[in-house]
């Protein structure tokens, strides 16, 4: 007799058939591997308020095929992101009927957005023996401010939560205000069974904004095909050092740093780098793109913006350069560029906080430098280019990236192993 | 002991002759004199006509300089002097402090007119006859004519003044003139026109009975020998008390203005127009503003100007009632435009001539009311009243709005505003329509508690509490939510519905038909409940301690001398919002008790589990539902929040019940989060007026508590 299958449903709260996020792909990435294992369902819910409309009276549709389900999160009623909270009036009692029908035993949810936090209460007053999996992805739960940690307006380093100092960068709302979303929150993720941090940094944060350590595991997120990347060899510095920045211009992600040590070597008469810039500041808002522009037409010589690229391409563009810039001003999780760069073989310049501090380990993966000086920042790229062999050097001790497999295997003992809350 | 060298400032002393009127060899001059701070002078008054100093002794305090802001200490007079009569034309009387002259009246000033003599009846009974009258004809004039006497039926009594009475306005009456008299009715007659009179005069019902000297009539009233005493037909019938002796205050209650005995009550003399002016006096009133307050009387705002203090009384009538005077609950205030128009024409020296005054009658029908003016002489005049505005809360607050109560004046502020906000309050729960209610799911048929949470302003705390109520409810209890907006029905229904889908919770909804504040709102809760134990709860308060409704009940099913108990309440940093309350005096609102929560804001202390306490806020209060209904939940005394609290503890410890704190049960009190607005001049009155309701109620007693 074979052993029952075991069902998993996992929640994204973006589609990334529908758009270009991190978190979405990493919860179709993990979906898809799991699909391919022997005793395993799953089934994939995603929610993608305002990129496709469901007809009236559908609370859950298959535009994707079987197994998949998109939530098109109601219709007129609006998603609080001050609370994570769901009005939509048909969608408590349409979980609840689709959880009966699916039967899950693992509920894995990538996010709360979307879907509401209440989700958590629904699933386990429908599902009371159903295991609830939460990743975090960011600080949303903790940081109203896009759930970064950084002061509003000034993006300094924020360490902390607490209703004053939220009230501090959020005067439209009172400090009773954010220490009721605290509550609120916290009463959900009391009904979540296990919680996955991608870095032990956004655990620690979480630990000490008063989730049990006990409850939280850190599992890489997986890059896909790992085989199939880093088969260039590293290319010859003899012509001077390529550093490449790959992903958001935003002044989170760190241009400005990249351009002001651009503008010191220019200034110091080096030469021999060349940062190239490749990403797309059309996310941004408009004054960003504005004063980037501006910032464009006086970039120093040593600097070089190249454009937008295609996803498909990064392996081949990071292979060309010789180190991947990550000069993040805020303190990220665990980029995906960092991954990408290290299953490419190619070692990571990165500020020196948060999760980047965390997977570049300086002198083994990559070289770390202060965040947000360009001086910092200049002075390392200095170094290194007259001493090439810093970099070469690295290629023994860089690490290997988690593959898509390891994560599966590491999310399928935690699933079989989490106690219930 | 040297007397000390007083220095007099005369540009410091100020007064005022107020009138002057002429007797047959004497006149009697009323006025007041006062330093710049309100004290009497310490100089020799004095009073000078046709060449002849008087000094001027028998101060007294008067009640309407004190609420002028004159001066409440003794700096009035009422003098006879007597003066012959051809030496007074062109003349004038002068006023002096210490030789300065502070005012000088020529005598074809209008305040100078005939005397009348002023007296009254104050007990009419077959026993006994007592009251007192003011002529200085008796004692000044050349050959007083008769006497005074006492007209009973048809018998003349002579009536000799032989009590002395220093309590009335009169400066001779306070050195020791013999104003009073007292006697025996029946035995007068008796002895005068024999034992048949006397027992005639019983077989009659009714029995007029007359004051009179020199030909005046100065005060009449009805003898009823059934033993009840009838109103006279001049005083306010029928709840009024009898006459009262002349305390420090505008001159005594004259007498009937008709001739005639018995008159009918003026009420039929009032044909729907003034009268006022008719008089052709000096006298002005107006009244601008009347707010009802059903089953007291009704608050007025207006404005009176009466240079020479004519007017004794002031009250309202309706067909079948009277108030009490306005006079007696009076507060004054600036009117600068009045004074132009018409203080200054009179040289008044100040202008707080406006008035809000609580005129007291409860059986007043204020559709049909009028005002009625008495002057001292006995003339009687009308005004009609304007109908009353607005009701309800909107009254409560316009009664309360726009005062400015300090320390000092809270008391007889509080004497017109309490009265008013309470009445108004009292009569909107009487009338109020029965709530409407909703189930939302289906709620326990017979629960453990009832949760019991008034929802006004910030109705997303239902959300919030439910979805904390949500984590530990085992369907043991009901959460009932009393929605005192009806206005915001529709959106409150809708959060009501999507917090029961979302959560799974069910709740019922209690919506008022209009708004009553905290404690009206939970007494429908109270109503609607079906626990065993109820809990009154705010809105803005969430939840810590998972089984913090467990352990609550647990605590009043193990004692049953524990009539109420509260819990830990803090803030979101963690500090005390409240660890029970307890009455403290304070000296800068009148030193009234008020509720204070020791040790607020501070790190809370170690706990030492259910602790007894003198009182719990109605932010968490629970009690047997039982003894909540026995005590009829909150008091509709108290207007829109405050004190009520207080107020339900002390009832309940009042039935030898105690009150107490559960210290292992921690919530969070958002505090005031609910209410919105900042405190503005009208809730900042309201609190007043509950706390003089309160201290009214619990003065006493408060003190004993601690």
């Amino acid at each position: 007799m074979t052993a029952p299958e075991t069902r998993i449903l996992i929640l994204s709260h973006m589609d990334p058939r529908l758009s270009r996020g991190g978190a979405e792909f990493a919860a179709f990435q993990l979906y898809q591997e799991l699909k391919g294992r022997a005793g395993l369902k799953v089934f994939f819910l995603s929610a993608a308020p305002g990129r496709m409309k469901l007809r009236d009276g559908i609370t859950f549709g298959q535009p994707f095929g079987e197994d998949n389900f998109l939530y098109g999160s109601g219709d007129g009623h609006q998603f609080d992101h001050f609370n994570f909270a769901n009005s939509d009036p048909d969608y408590p009692r349409e979980l609840a009927a689709l959880l009966e029908e699916l039967k899950p035993d693992i509920i894995h949810a990538h996010h709360y957005t979307n879907f509401g936090l209440e989700t958590f209460a629904i699933i386990r007053r429908t599902l009371p023996d159903a295991r609830i999996v939460l990743t975090l992805h960011e600080y949303l739960a903790i940081c109203h401010h896009f759930g970064q940690m950084v002061k509003r307006p000034n993006f300094a380093l924020c360490d902390a939560a607490s209703p004053q100092a939220c009230h501090t960068c959020f005067p439209e709302y009172s400090p009773q205000d954010f220490f009721m979303r605290e509550l609120f929150v916290k009463r959900f993720f009391r009904a979540v069974d296990a919680f996955v941090t991608p870095s032990q940094f956004l655990a620690d944060r979480y630990a000490a904004w008063g989730l049990d350590p006990a409850s939280i595991s850190v599992i890489d997120n997986g890059v896909p095909d790992l085989d199939r990347r880093g088969t260039l060899p590293f290319p010859s510095t003899d012509g001077g050092l390529r550093i490449g920045f790959f992903g958001q211009i935003s002044r989170l992600k760190g241009v400005d740093t990249a351009f002001e040590a651009g503008r010191i070597l220019e200034a110091d008469g080096v030469t021999n780098i060349q940062v190239e810039i490749y990403g797309d500041p059309s996310a941004q808002p408009l004054e960003f793109q504005e004063r980037f522009r501006r910032q464009l037409e006086t970039i120093p010589s040593t600097c070089s913006y190249v454009g937008p690229y295609e996803n498909a391409r990064v392996d081949r563009l990071m292979q060309s350069v010789h180190a991947v810039l990550v000069p993040s001003i805020w303190w990220e999780n665990a980029p995906v560029v960092i991954e990408e760069a290290l299953a490419n073989r190619r070692p990571v310049i990165a500020s020196d906080i948060g999760g980047m501090a965390e997977k570049v380990r300086d002198g083994i993966d990559g070289f770390q430098f202060q965040a947000g000086s360009g001086r910092a920042l200049a002075a390392l790229l200095k170094r290194i280019a007259a001493d090439p062999a810093l970099l070469t050097d690295l290629q023994t001790t860089m690490r290997r990236p988690s593959s898509v497999e390891n994560t599966a295997d590491a999310l399928l003992q935690l699933y079989a192993t989490a106690p219930k809350a | 002991m040297n007397a000390p060298i007083i220095v007099t400032n005369a540009a410091a002393v100020r007064g005022r002759i107020e009138s002057v009127q002429f007797g047959s060899e004497f006149l009697v001059v009323e006025g007041w004199v006062a330093t710049a701070d309100g004290a009497q002078p310490l100089g020799e008054i004095v009073l000078r006509v046709a060449g002849a100093d008087h000094a001027v002794t028998g101060l007294f305090a008067r009640d309407d300089l004190r609420i002028e802001g004159i001066s409440a200490e003794p700096i009035a007079f009422c003098v006879d002097l007597p003066v012959e009569r051809r030496a007074l034309p062109g003349g004038a009387v002068e006023l002096l402090v210490d030789g300065q002259t502070i005012e000088h009246v020529s005598l074809s000033d209008p305040r100078c007119r005939s005397f009348r003599p002023q007296g009254a009846l104050e007990v009419v009974s077959a026993e006994a006859v007592s009251g007192w009258l003011f002529d200085p004809g008796l004692w000044l004039g050349k050959d007083p004519a008769g006497g005074v006497e006492l007209i009973v039926g048809t018998h003349r009594l002579p009536v000799s003044l032989a009590v002395i009475r220093k309590d009335l306005p009169y400066s001779s009456g306070r050195s020791g003139q013999q104003l009073g008299f007292q006697l025996h009715l029946l035995d007068a007659i008796a002895k005068s026109f024999g034992r048949d009179a006397a027992t005639q005069l019983r077989t009659q019902p009714t029995i007029d009975v007359r004051l009179v000297t020199q030909g005046f009539q100065v005060a009449s009233a009805v003898l009823s020998t059934s033993g009840a005493p009838v109103p006279r037909p001049a005083a306010p019938a029928p709840a009024a008390p009898a006459p009262q002796p002349a305390k420090p205050a505008p001159a005594p209650v004259a007498a009937a203005p008709a001739p005639k005995p018995a008159p009918p009550p003026p009420a039929s003399a009032f044909k729907g127009g003034e009268t006022l002016s008719r008089l052709g006096r000096p006298v002005h009133f107006e009244t601008e503003e009347v707010i009802a307050a059903p089953g007291a009387g009704a608050m007025l705002i207006g404005w009176l100007v009466d240079p020479q203090r004519q007017v004794a009384s002031i009250r309202l009538r309706s067909p079948n009632a009277a108030s009490r005077s306005l006079l007696e609950r009076w507060i004054a205030f600036e009117r600068p435009d009045v004074f132009e128009l018409h203080g200054r024409p009179h040289g008044l020296p100040h202008n707080r001539l406006g008035f809000r005054a609580f005129a007291d009658g409860p059986d007043l029908d204020l559709g049909q009311a009028y005002v009625e003016l008495t002057m001292k002489d006995g003339a009687v005049a009308f005004k009609p009243l304007p109908r009353p505005t607005a009701s309800g809360r909107d009254a409560i607050q316009q009664a309360l709005g726009r005062i400015l109560v300090t320390s000092d004046t809270l008391a007889e502020t509080m004497a017109i505003m309490a009265p008013t906000a309470v009445a108004m309050k009292r009569a909107q729960a009487a009338k109020l329509a029965a709530p409407t209610e909703l189930a939302i799911g289906p709620s326990p048929e017979s629960p453990r508690a009832s949760i019991i949470v008034p929802l006004y302003g910030r109705l997303d705390f239902l959300t919030y509490q439910m979805a904390l109520f949500s984590e530990h409810d085992a369907g043991e209890d009901e959460y009932l939510y009393v929605l005192d907006q009806p206005e915001r029905r529709a959106e409150c229904i809708e959060l009501a519905r999507s917090a029961y889908r979302r959560f799974g919770i069910p709740m019922r909804l209690i919506i008022m038909p209009e708004n009553v504040g905290f404690g009206g709102a939970s007494n429908a809760g109270l109503q609607a409940a079906r626990g065993r134990h109820i809990c009154f709860l705010n809105s803005d308060v969430l939840p810590g301690t998972p089984d913090w409704i467990g352990q609550l009940s647990a605590a009043l099913d193990g004692d049953p001398e524990l009539g109420v108990i509260g819990a830990r309440l803090l803030f979101e940093d963690g500090t005390v919002q409240h660890i029970g309350m307890a009455l403290q005096r304070q000296p800068t609102v009148g030193n009234l008790l008020f509720p204070i929560h020791p040790r607020k804001g501070r790190i809370p202390p170690p706990g030492e589990g259910i602790r007894d306490v003198e009182m719990v806020t109605g932010a968490l209060m629970m009690m047997r539902r039982d003894l909540a209904l026995e005590c009829g939940g909150f008091d509709p005394a108290y207007v829109i929040g405050d004190f009520e609290d207080a107020d339900l503890c002390m009832r309940i410890r009042g039935k030898g019940l105690t009150c107490a704190v559960h210290d292992d049960v921690t919530l969070y009190h958002l505090e005031r989060q609910s209410q919105g607005t900042a405190a503005t001049d009208w809730t900042r009155n309201l609190t007043f007026v509950n706390a003089w309701t309160f201290n009214q109620r619990w003065g006493d007693a408060g003190d004993q508590a601690a």
